[in-house]
């Protein structure tokens, strides 16, 4: 397996001085910015270079993996910012409030018709008006060590009880079989770093019934932490810490941290994004484990649903190439090579596309139907408040301190979680009155 | 009288001119950012637009915030504890590993270490070694002595002492290398007239060693203490300030404010209070240490 | 100190004594000065064992557990790693030894200045120097980003090339401040006889100060490479282009990505800790030096 940066840098180089001879050199190339590791950034050429086939334009790619908002905020500042830049789209309410976004009209992006209305709205702004183009989406679904469960004889968990039960045999009932007390049950990323504790949470809270915030009138919200709902997900997840079924490093456990947890047998279930399906098929074997919808909880089955768009910046001296190349992503012939050509680098995991199947594309992969299913079925995005990144980080410090002590009064810590969400509701001036 | 003054007017010059690169380095990449930072403290920045002048608003919003004080004295005590006990233990060792033969120069050098590796690596060590399991590798010894398993960064209980514990164990060595060093610039004949008036071990080390070493100690403590407040990378790789807040130290929050909800007037304000509290502190300390000597 | 090997017949009953107690004594000093060395060793290197043993190991060690062999000996981990990382260690190399030049003799005209000179303003540049320690730099990044991008005064642009990694590093206050005490402690009569030979300041300077400073020079290489090394936030703001990334900020991109296997990136941390090690070792008799002959000696 190649881990290598090198070579794709080396190639954007070359790419781009074999470009410049040619005769399409009168444009200048676009600029496009992605958080993508070697792998992706291998992908994201190949996507160039199609793209280019088509249009004659060369793009000119900047690839970061860690820092990359550090990055981004630094460009912003110096005003050296590049056409697209490909980001999550919980970044959306960041980058509007930072005022760096060009609207997009919906429907004059081409094959418009064909992206999923989902997808349209997580690129949708508080003001209905839309400032992106959808790229990709994921859902998170539950990853349990099918060996394992065969060997203790669990049938697959159907209710969150079950989990619990599951999470508690892995345990105990050295499912690994290497006579030690080693293993665990449930794989938790609890790091209030980056908001993971929230991150991790949020799809617990709504299959309880629960939510951050609700709409009220005039799109207003109100801070609905201290419900009974969003304090018995809590405490569901917190019992998996507190029972020790969970890694023991759960609580400041970042993804990179948690991760190596599953393929190396440390653990029997995660509840992550199916990115980490080829690392796990490589690591651990396609026949070692399952891929499930999480269990229903007392009122649903949702799971977070995330996904990245194509957002166009305001200071782009080539507003419709941008469009052009963002379109070119969301299109059957973008989101194909996005999702095949490499492996270990797939930048288009679910289609936004209605053309492109997920799973025939990946040659008739099972597992990539069931989160297509999962997606279209349970798919929750969070909510659309003017900008979720500090929400993200206040929930993600206040879910951590409630996750860290097992005798600390829930209902009382949310309650004071609530009063500093609304405190951010009004800074964001949506406070429901 | 004039050549006097005409001497102190080119001693002077000469300094200023030995001084000059290393006084443009620090304007252009230390003090010119500060200022800018400085200036960001009094508004709501909008890097993509216009910055919106807040006055103190930004100031009285840390100040104000509970989660804020208690990283404050999270820092504060971190701060304090590492510089102090590193110091402590570095002092013994570096007594213990005086001397010209074969083995205290092997045992010098290797112990030596930790302090040439970076904090990032020094946090990946001991995410390993504090792994709150009983198969965790530092669980596993306590086990042989009869302690049960400990939770370390896991708990909010244990974590900030754990974390002082990773920078001490950092610390130890670099403190011992300076101390080394700084035994070594005591003068020989101060030992030799100590054995002819017969002081014991113990009075020799009150009367000349430790005296001698005032300038090391008065260096190791101001850094330990100074880079103590600015603890960041030591937290952000083992715990990112948690669990529940326990280990949030000042640059955390101020990072979190900065780049990942942006709110870089609110960050820089809180920087500002940092630099001015840290600058203050030094001072007093430096102030008082000059005047004894 | 000499104890004679067995007893001349000469002795009396207390002396044999004296000396068979003496000898028990030195046998347990040597025994404890032992146990101290081996326990030392064990807390400061030991811990190394684990993850260099993860770094040679086939398959990723389970998490949350030391492997104290490795499941199977490769050295894989580390060829895959050297591949990905040479052109980033090259840069390291570069900016670290461009930068620690800068700063060794950046910083040691200024310890002379402040060491050896009384003049107007001494205190107050102190303490200028100090307080630079203590700017918190995670926060200045933005800032100082805008400052390298576009040099005040003379318009020179310091982001995306490897000078902005080097040039911010030429004044490190640690630096000058071990000097400076180093310096401190030179007699003052050495320098006035040289300057009644009618010798200025350089030749005080690089004849007299220099030479008798070489212990401090030794500590302060040491440190200020390892400093240098470690840069991670420096490099970071100076380019977004790959082809500049130094090894600090290559690791951090493997350590951030969950994909990437973790015992190829113990492998690369351990690549990135020879450099470090290396110049610590061939610079540590200067450490011990003073030690030996007290050549810091009035």
């Amino acid at each position: 397996m190649k881990r290598s940066q090198l070579p794709s840098a080396r190639a954007a180089a070359l790419l781009s001085l074999a470009l410049a001879g040619t005769a399409f050199a009168q444009t200048a190339p676009l600029k496009v910015w992605t958080r993508s590791n070697g792998p992706a950034q291998d992908t994201y050429l190949a996507i160039g270079k199609a793209y280019q086939a088509k249009t004659g334009q060369a793009v000119e790619f900047t690839f970061a993996f860690s820092d990359f908002e550090q990055r981004l905020a630094r460009a912003i500042a110096s005003g050296d910012l590049p056409d697209v830049v490909v980001n999550d789209t919980a970044q959306l309410g960041n980058l509007l409030g930072l005022g760096v976004l060009a609207q997009v009209d919906r429907n004059k992006v081409a094959g418009n018709k064909d992206i999923v209305d989902r997808a349209w709205k997580s690129a949708q702004g508080l003001d209905g008006k839309y400032y992106g183009v959808p790229s990709s989406t994921q859902v998170f679904e539950l990853f349990i060590r099918k060996d394992w469960r065969t060997k203790l004889r669990l049938p697959l968990p159907r209710t969150w009880e079950d989990v619990t039960r599951m999470a508690q045999a892995f345990t105990t009932k050295d499912p690994d079989g290497n006579g030690k007390n080693d293993t665990y049950g449930f794989i938790i990323p609890g790091s209030t770093t980056r908001g993971y504790a929230s991150w991790f949470v949020s799809s617990f809270i709504w299959q309880a019934g629960g939510d951050f915030v609700q709409p009220a009138a005039n799109g207003t919200f109100k801070a609905t932490l201290d419900t009974p709902q969003v304090a018995t997900a809590l405490k569901y997840v917190r019992s998996f810490i507190c029972n020790k079924t969970a890694q023991p490093n759960a609580i400041n456990a970042v993804t990179a941290d948690a991760t190596p947890g599953f393929y190396t047998g440390q653990a029997g279930m995660y509840f992550t994004g199916p990115y980490n399906i080829g690392l796990f098929d490589k690591e651990l074997g396609k026949d070692k484990y399952d891929v499930v919808a999480f269990p229903k909880g007392p009122a649903n089955a949702d799971a977070l649903a995330e996904g990245e768009n194509s957002y166009i910046m305001k200071a782009s001296k080539q507003p419709q190439n941008a469009l052009a190349f963002a379109a070119f992503l969301a299109s059957p012939e973008g989101q194909k090579i996005g999702m095949t050509f490499n492996q270990d680098g797939q930048v288009i995991r679910l289609p936004i596309n209605r053309k492109v199947d997920a799973a025939a594309v990946r040659g008739g992969d099972a597992r990539w139907k069931t989160v297509q299913a999962l997606y279209n079925k349970s798919g929750h995005a969070v909510p659309n408040v003017p900008n979720w990144a500090p929400i993200r980080a206040l929930t993600g410090d206040g879910f951590n301190r409630i996750l860290a002590r097992c005798d600390s009064n829930v209902e009382q810590e949310l309650s004071a979680l609530n009063t500093q969400l609304k405190a951010e509701l009004t800074t964001q001036k949506v406070l429901a009155k | 009288m004039t050549t006097a003054r005409r001497r102190a007017a080119r001693e002077t010059l000469v300094a200023w001119a030995f001084l000059l690169p290393a006084l443009l380095a620090f304007a252009y990449f230390k003090f010119l950012p500060m200022l800018k930072g400085i200036q960001f403290s009094f508004y709501k920045v909008n890097f993509g637009g216009e910055n919106t002048w807040v006055g103190w608003n930004n100031f009285r919003t840390v100040l104000g915030d509970p989660a804020f004080r208690l990283a404050i004295w999270h820092t504060v005590v971190n701060g304090i504890a590492v510089a102090v006990i590193s110091a402590a233990i570095a002092l013994v060792v570096a007594l213990a590993l005086q001397g010209g033969t074969r083995s205290v120069h092997f045992v010098r050098s290797a112990i030596f270490l930790p302090a040439v590796t970076s904090v990032a690596i020094v946090a990946e060590i001991f995410k390993l070694l504090y792994y709150p399991s009983a198969q965790g590798p530092l669980n596993m010894l306590l086990g042989y002595v009869g302690i049960a398993p400990q939770p370390f960064f896991s708990s909010p209980d244990t974590a900030l002492a754990s974390l002082i514990g990773m920078q001490v164990w950092k610390a130890v060595p670099y403190d011992t290398a300076i101390f080394i060093a700084g035994l070594a610039t005591i003068n020989r004949d101060l030992y030799d007239a100590a054995n002819v008036d017969g002081a014991s071990p113990w009075q020799r080390f009150m009367n000349v060693t430790l005296p001698g070493l005032a300038p090391t100690l008065t260096i190791i403590l101001t850094l330990a203490i100074i880079r103590g407040f600015r603890v960041f990378t030591e937290v952000y790789t083992t715990t990112g300030g948690g669990p529940g807040g326990a280990t949030d130290v000042v640059m955390t929050r101020i990072y979190k404010l900065g780049f990942e909800t942006f709110d870089y007037g609110l960050a820089s304000a809180a920087s500002t209070l940092m630099f001015i509290v840290t600058a203050v502190l030094t001072s007093l300390y430096l102030l008082r240490t000059w005047k004894k000597t | 100190m000499t104890v004679t090997q067995g007893s001349s017949p000469q002795d009396s009953g207390p002396h044999v004594q004296r000396r068979q107690r003496v000898r028990a004594g030195a046998v347990w000093a040597t025994v404890s000065r032992w146990v101290i060395y081996a326990l030392l060793l064990f807390i400061f290197i030991a811990p190394f064992w684990g993850v260099l043993m993860g770094a040679l190991s086939v398959k990723a060690v389970r998490a949350g557990q030391m492997a104290l062999l490795p499941n199977g000996l490769t050295l894989s981990n580390f060829m895959q790693s050297w591949e990905t990382s040479a052109p980033y260690f090259l840069n390291s190399v570069l900016v670290a030894g461009a930068a620690l030049a800068l700063q060794v003799t950046v910083s040691t005209l200024a310890a002379y200045a402040l060491a050896r000179k009384k003049f107007v303003g001494a205190a107050i540049v102190s303490l200028l120097i100090l307080s630079t320690l203590m700017l918190p730099e995670e926060v200045i990044a933005i800032p100082l980003f805008l400052v390298l991008r576009d040099l005040p005064l003379i318009h020179l642009k310091l982001t995306d090339n490897l000078w902005g990694m080097i040039l911010p590093l030429a004044g490190w206050a640690f630096s000058i401040f071990v000097l400076t005490e180093f310096m401190r402690g030179i007699p003052v009569e050495l320098e006035e006889a040289a300057r009644v030979d009618g010798a200025g300041d350089i030749v005080i300077f690089t004849r007299i100060i220099l030479p008798l400073v070489r212990p401090a020079l030794g500590t302060v290489t040491v440190f200020g490479f390892i400093m240098i090394w470690d840069q991670y936030l420096l490099p970071l703001i100076v380019t977004n282009n790959q082809k500049l990334y130094t090894l600090p900020v290559m690791l951090a991109q493997l350590k951030a990505d969950e994909l990437s296997l973790p015992n190829v990136f113990l492998a690369t941390t351990f690549l990135a800790l020879l450099p470090s090690m290396i110049v610590y070792y061939a610079l540590q008799r200067y450490f011990s030096a003073g030690l030996l002959s007290g050549a810091v000696k009035g």
